[in-house]
């Protein structure tokens, strides 16, 4: 057993955390991917303890979901907690792996609803509109507008993304079992809010070069169907089936004459 | 914009998604596979980028609020815009505005056969847990690469109908389509970068 997280078991770690969701499944989730991420740990964790390594193994294959990018956080912290439960005496044992379990589940659910909120409400939006609004800047230039959509995106999210997944797995390794207090510390909410501002400015942005763009008996339209689309989207109705009613209405104005 | 691309082309560029794809959910998740990138990168392989980027500009906003959480799977956007983009410059090349919606069919059908997958994939954890009873590792390699090469196919699958099938249809279709549906669908098509731009603006409202 080695007692720190090397670089290198950093890197394996984080490499088969990218497959975390290769097995997904309706029934438990990400815990194939979650169980093969943990292979090389457990297996020097639980080095000459046969039945110790399989009941190990089999724990982590039971359902676990959260956001795959704070996967790293709960997958540094369950590293720790073998660890110690590795290390602890027969007798504890049984209450080191029920804290160990207990406290994953309660991680997973508690930084899915975080990296939902980070990663899927806030970052993927705002690349999304920060490439399209230097798309549509770019408009006239195609292939400059194509490379820039291409690179300003996966830039814009693999950073910050990358430097979370790598650097959260040694932090959760680091803070253990204290992960639910360390994380209060975090300034997350607020960085959220200013990404969606940042995200709401540039979709504003977006609207503003394409109604430069437009003649201007087709500028009337196109805002209120901007409009009517965020309000069907209050209502629940999802995007593209405000774009099949578009169609459909468009087929019936045809048919009765009115388009 | 240059000519249609040829067969080998369209089969090579849906095998090309096909790996891509995993990104979205499988592997990595590094954005590779998001319209708004794959749709201006299958635009410039195949000369097209105006094309590729219109796609891809639809297809990102129209499912910027499709989040992946849990069990939640939305219709899948990346094949809609793949193979939107493989009928509008397949060796059949078909209008964009018509091969939009196709590309939604696809994107839907694909997530039909992905549930299907999904409900497939628990007979993996069971053959994992019965090797570590039996006191073996796993075989992981066999499980995840399974579990990637199945879907990869499902993907390559559901984009080769599109080509060999739905393209060549709607294009010997499409000259005796009525007045009204090119009109609607030209409608349609006109209006999609605004329906995406009032979806992305209600994704990205401060107070959510």
């Amino acid at each position: 057993m080695s007692g720190v997280l090397s670089p290198r078991m950093q890197g394996r770690l984080f490499g088969r955390s990218l497959l975390l969701q290769s097995a997904w499944s309706f029934e438990r989730m990400q815990s194939l991917g979650f169980a093969f991420c943990l292979e090389p740990w457990l297996e020097r964790c639980w080095h000459g303890r046969a039945g110790e390594l399989s009941a190990a193994r089999l724990r982590h294959q039971e359902f676990f979901n959260t956001q795959p990018y704070l996967a790293s956080l709960v997958v540094g912290m369950v590293c720790a907690l073998e660890e110690e439960a590795a290390g602890a005496a027969a007798a504890e044992l049984p209450a080191k792996v029920a804290r160990l379990k207990a406290l994953k589940t309660a991680a997973a659910s508690a930084l899915a609803g975080m990296g939902d909120a980070w990663f899927w409400g806030a970052l993927r939006p705002f690349c999304a509109v920060l490439a399209a609004a230097g798309a549509w800047a770019l408009w006239e230039r195609p292939r400059w507008a194509a490379a820039w959509a291409i690179l300003a995106y996966l830039a814009a999210h693999n950073g910050p993304a990358l430097l979370v997944r790598w650097g959260f797995l040694r932090r959760g390794y680091a803070w253990g079992d204290q992960i639910a207090a360390r994380l209060k510390a975090w300034p997350g909410q607020r960085g959220v809010k200013a990404v969606r501002l940042a995200g709401l400015a540039l979709a504003v942005a977006c609207a503003v070069l394409l109604l430069n763009d437009v003649p201007a008996d087709r500028k009337l339209p196109g805002a209120l169907a901007l409009a009517a689309a965020m309000g069907l989207r209050a209502l629940r109705v999802s995007a593209f089936k405000v774009y099949a009613a578009v169609l459909l209405g468009g087929l019936a104005a045809g048919l009765t004459g009115w388009l | 914009m240059s000519g249609p691309a040829s067969w080998l082309s369209s089969v090579a560029g849906a095998a090309f998604v096909s790996a891509v794809e995993l990104d979205g959910v499988q592997v990595g998740q590094f954005m590779l596979s998001r319209p708004l990138v794959l749709g201006p990168l299958l635009g410039l392989l195949f000369g097209v980028p105006e094309t590729g980027l219109a796609l891809g500009l639809c297809g990102e906003l129209l499912s910027l609020d499709d989040l992946p959480l849990g069990g939640n799977l939305p219709l899948n956007v990346t094949v809609a815009v793949s193979a939107a983009l493989l009928l509008t410059c397949g060796p059949r090349p078909v209008p964009p505005e018509l091969a939009l919606p196709a590309g939604l069919l696809a994107g839907w059908a694909h997530r039909c056969l992905e549930t299907s997958l999904r409900h497939r994939r628990r007979e993996y954890s069971s053959l994992a847990e019965s090797r570590v009873r039996q006191g073996a590792r796993p075989p992981w390699g066999r499980l995840i690469a399974g579990a990637l090469a199945e879907q990869a196919a499902g993907t390559f699958a559901v984009l080769l109908v599109c080509v060999f099938v739905a393209g060549p249809a709607l294009r010997g279709l499409w000259p005796y389509a009525p007045r009204v549906v090119v009109v609607a669908l030209a409608w349609a098509w006109w209006l999609a970068p605004w329906l995406g731009l009032g979806s992305a603006a209600y994704a990205l409202r401060v107070n959510a």
